[in-house]
């Protein structure tokens, strides 16, 4: 059995009754998730190569509805919702299912939640690509289907919250009072936005003010607890250590719940909304940096001991990634948030890395390893090929660096030059080709990492063998550390 | 301590979590984050104002949100939705029906009185302006605009076509007003005449040795009476023999 | 039970606030906006829009355009907005009144757009850009808001004038669908070149 196998059946207590109940909708989720993520991969590499060679055949121009300003939105759309926030749904879950104790006691509800889900992200993409779309970034999907996806919200997130409610008494854990606050977040943020956008049509810039409302509060009050959650979970249970402080974890959080709603307006730096608004927006991003060095800290002081031992423990790396990407991510916003660079990153590449940093840097490469984790334990079965799992790692990590440094500096160009207006704008578009080829070449590397996860996903889905014959048997299952192999 | 942690036997899971102090430069941080964020939210929020959009803040005297609005630039805006109709863009009028306004004596003369007279209350019958005769009706346009509007319509017309006279405003435009408020019907040109030619308080007495452009000299009104200086008999008079006003 | 209590109502508040100060104030404010009258001139600012070009919102939004154009100008001391001739003031939120939705933007790949019918009056140069913009630009060419036709008779007025690679064949003209010209027409309606008390143009 493969070293990566070994690591995660080293993940302490045996599948119990409450995992077993909250199977049926989990997988679903995460089913269901690695198409989408294979999909919007699939649109993401199709949209770049649109932006750097429109012209080429594999940029399929003059088709209406694969066009740029389509395959954008399906790209996005397929990773928050399709990918993320349903991955993240099973996650969360999960893990309220484990740390509550409560098994779930009619699954069928959420079994509808979790197809309804998935048909309505499945009907936002058609309505997309069919010239449907909403114009508006994150809430593309015409009204109907945004209330499919309130609907499947409201019976998951109440299972979850009662999950929570009927726990198992004694204390609660740090990811817990994530997981309630992010099932109570989303609905409410997402009817919201959906509802005074899409069939209330407020008028003026109201409109973008609770957008971009719902942009910020989507990152960092629905994505971001969830990967906390997880990474609070799964970090002290792999290294065998508790987490460092109680403390922290409360600063922690209480910091994301109060600042995290205000940070989405930095977008309209400089725009048609009063002064106050903005500043309040500049305030909250920069202080956002409190909880998030308290969750950093936490973190790192609790693996701080462990690298050693746990260097090649795969799942462990996606979480570690994840997390220095949090970091990294919540930085530059605190930075962007000021007025100086704020102006000048404001239209470029650099607010679209920001973007991916904390969408596919960090949630996701959290998700990917609480998934790597959680799968097998759910079917009893091990990865096939670790190999895909290794591909996915080194790929993404490879593609995400390249495409973190190209935003940035691509877009630091960008920025330089739309400030001087002697620079017209098809003289821009020239100095950015550069940027946009190592884009592409990028965005190849993740496509390619995350066919590999998507794969690794559907086989173990389907494929009901435990072993395969080709991978080397192991000396002995019952060592407590994990071999360094190459797996 | 213990509290935070699960006891073995629960069927729940969670992480074992320590119970270490939060560092004390953290907590540092925080109280220097939190106090620049006072300063930076109170700094650059405009005062929290819905139509404060600009972020740095004014000091000293505050502009008070009026724009000052060149007068000519909203006359002619004025001119051009009314009196463009007969007095043409040009400000030439039309041959024998409508008289010109480039070049006119009535325009362009220190009896701005009689151009605010005119304007406020309308004319009819005979003129003539400029060596041409006119017999025409003008209706009254005190009820269409304001003081202010019809001082930036004087003003611009005064100011166009290669005129050149002093402006006009709404202050003087307002004394006629009242002077006149009991007047209902149109003037004739010889009643015209018979107003006082310019208000004795600062518009008028300012316009003194100004550029007179084209005098009372030219242009003889057929009406007999040709002082333009006598208040006395003429109907409508200003109250006060004098009209003068502090 | 207690736990979840007090969890729930730190969860709601701390999110409460939030929507309070970002949806519900915006909502409040911005929808009791009156459209400004100018005293001396007795006009409206901002002006009412066509109704064709209410169809072009919705050809706007669902062609992604908003994600390579913006809709708002800076002022000077933000940015370059006024020196690109994109706009003669920044833009303020009573601008916006009268739009059915209000694209602001995150993104310039491309010309910012508040202005633009004020830059072209001609619905030819429109139609022209939309239809292939190559070599000179990199926008995608939207050919799916055109069709061509055979000429019956007499050319049709809204026949696009191409010329080289993207002329049509002979006897053949390119005219703008209906999306086409609900999309021209919305884009000719864009303009801000009025005054507003909360935002003077500067004079020269």
């Amino acid at each position: 059995m493969s070293a990566m196998n070994q690591q995660i059946r080293l993940l302490q207590e045996p599948t119990d009754s409450v995992e077993r109940s909250i199977r049926a909708p989990v997988l679903i989720f995460f089913g269901a998730a690695a198409f989408w993520l294979a999909l919007g991969s699939l649109f993401w590499l199709l949209n770049v190569s649109q932006m750097y060679t429109p012209e080429a055949w594999w940029a399929l121009p003059g088709i209406g509805w694969l066009s740029f300003g389509r395959s954008y939105p399906v790209f996005l759309n397929c990773m928050v919702y399709g990918w993320a926030s349903g991955a993240g749904i099973g996650v969360g879950l999960w893990l309220l299912a484990k740390l509550c104790g409560t098994p779930l006691r009619r699954p069928s509800l959420p079994i509808v939640g979790a197809i309804l889900w998935n048909v309505g992200v499945g009907l936002g993409i058609l309505s997309i690509l069919a010239g449907n779309g909403n114009g508006k970034e994150m809430l593309e999907f015409p009204g109907p289907v945004a209330f499919i996806l309130f609907l499947a919200l409201l019976i998951i997130g109440f299972w979850a919250v009662s999950m929570f409610v009927h726990r198992e008494p004694g204390a609660t854990y740090v990811s817990q009072w994530y997981l309630v606050g992010a099932f109570l977040w989303f609905p409410w943020m997402y009817a919201t936005a959906s509802a005074l956008l899409n069939p209330f049509r407020i008028p003026g810039v109201a409109q973008s003010a609770i957008h971009w409302w719902f942009c910020g509060a989507l990152m960092q009050l629905w994505l971001t607890p969830i990967a906390l959650a997880a990474s609070y979970y799964f970090l002290p249970k792999i290294v065998g250590k508790p987490i460092y402080t109680y403390r922290l974890a409360l600063v922690g959080f209480w910091g994301t719940a109060i600042f995290g709603g205000w940070t989405g307006l930095i977008h309209g730096m400089g725009g048609p909304l009063p002064a106050w608004m903005i500043t309040v927006s500049v305030v909250a991003n920069v202080l956002m940096l409190i909880p998030v060095i308290a969750n950093a800290l936490n973190f790192h002081l609790t693996v701080r001991d462990s690298f050693e031992d746990l260097r090649w423990h795969l799942p462990l790396r996606f979480l570690l990634f994840g997390g220095f990407a949090y970091m990294v991510w919540n930085t530059l916003g605190a930075l962007l948030s000021f007025r100086t660079f704020g102006r000048l990153a404001q239209f470029t590449f650099v607010s679209a890395g920001h973007r991916y940093l904390g969408l596919i840097a960090f949630c996701s490469m959290i998700l990917f390893g609480a998934l790597y984790l959680i799968v097998p334990r759910l079917l009893g079965r091990d990865w096939q090929y670790p190999r895909l799992a290794k591909t996915h790692l080194w790929f993404n990590v490879v593609g995400l660096g390249m495409i973190g440094f190209d935003l940035v500096i691509g877009g630091a160009i960008q920025g330089f030059a739309l400030q001087d207006s002697k620079i017209s704008m098809d003289a821009i578009n020239d100095l950015i080709q550069p940027f946009l080829l190592v884009q592409n070449v990028a965005v190849l590397l993740i496509f390619v990492a995350n066919i590999s996860f998507a794969a690794a996903v559907k086989l173990i889905l389907l494929l009901p063998t435990r072993v395969r014959p080709q991978e080397p048997a192991a000396e002995s299952s019952k060592e407590s550390l994990p071999e360094v192999s190459v797996a | 301590m213990s509290d935070h942690n699960r006891t073995d036997e629960s069927t729940a899971s969670a992480p074992e979590i320590g119970s270490a102090p939060v560092p004390v430069w953290l907590m540092g941080l925080v109280g220097l984050g939190v106090f620049w964020a006072g300063a930076y939210l109170f700094t650059y929020s405009g005062g929290f104002k819905p139509d404060v959009f600009d972020y740095e803040p004014k000091y000293g005297a505050q502009v008070g949100g009026k724009t000052t609005v060149d007068p000519k630039v909203v006359g002619k805006a004025l001119f051009s939705s009314n009196c463009i109709t007969c007095h043409q863009a040009t400000g030439l009028g039309v041959e024998g029906q409508y008289p010109p306004l480039a070049g006119s004596e009535v325009v362009l003369g220190n009896a701005t009185n009689h151009l605010i007279a005119i304007v406020l209350k309308g004319l009819q019958g005979p003129v003539q302006i400029k060596g041409k005769a006119f017999n025409n009706s003008m209706q009254a346009w005190e009820g269409q605009y304001s003081d202010q509007q019809l001082a930036s319509i004087l003003t611009y017309v005064r100011s166009d076509w290669g005129n050149d006279a002093p402006p006009i405003t709404a202050d003087m435009v307002k004394q006629v007003r009242d002077q006149l408020k009991d007047r209902k019907e149109q003037w004739t040109w010889p009643e015209v005449e018979k107003i006082p030619p310019q208000n004795l308080t600062g518009g008028g007495a300012a316009q003194q040795g100004q550029k007179p452009g084209a005098p009372a000299a030219q242009g003889q009104p057929p009406a007999p009476a040709g002082q333009p200086a006598a208040p006395g008999s003429s109907p409508p008079p200003p109250a006060q023999g004098a009209p003068a006003k502090p | 039970m207690n736990k979840f209590v007090k969890l729930f109502f730190g969860v709601f508040g701390a999110f409460g606030v939030s929507w309070l100060g970002f949806v519900a104030y915006p909502y409040l404010t911005f929808a009791g906006l009156q459209l400004n009258k100018d005293p001396n001139t007795q006009e409206v600012a901002p002006p009412a829009k066509p109704g064709t070009a209410e169809q072009g919102y919705h050809i706007y939004a669902s062609n992604g355009c908003i994600y390579c154009h913006s809709q708002f100008v800076r002022d000077k001391n933000e940015g370059s907005d006024i020196d690109r001739e994109w706009g003669k003031r920044r833009t303020v939120a009573r601008d916006y009144l009268y739009d059915r939705q209000v694209f602001l933007g995150t993104s310039r790949l491309g010309a910012d757009l508040t202005n633009v019918g004020v830059r072209q009056t001609d619905p030819q140069w429109f139609y022209r850009y939309l239809y292939s913009a190559h070599p000179e630009s990199a926008m995608p060419a939207y050919k799916w808001l055109f069709r061509t036709q055979k000429i019956v008779g007499q050319p049709s007025v809204d026949g696009v004038k191409l010329d080289g690679a993207d002329a049509p064949p002979p006897g053949y003209e390119v005219v703008p669908t209906e999306d086409g010209k609900a999309l021209v027409d919305y884009l000719l309606s864009l303009k801000r070149n009025y005054a507003l008390p909360e935002a003077p143009e500067p004079t020269e």
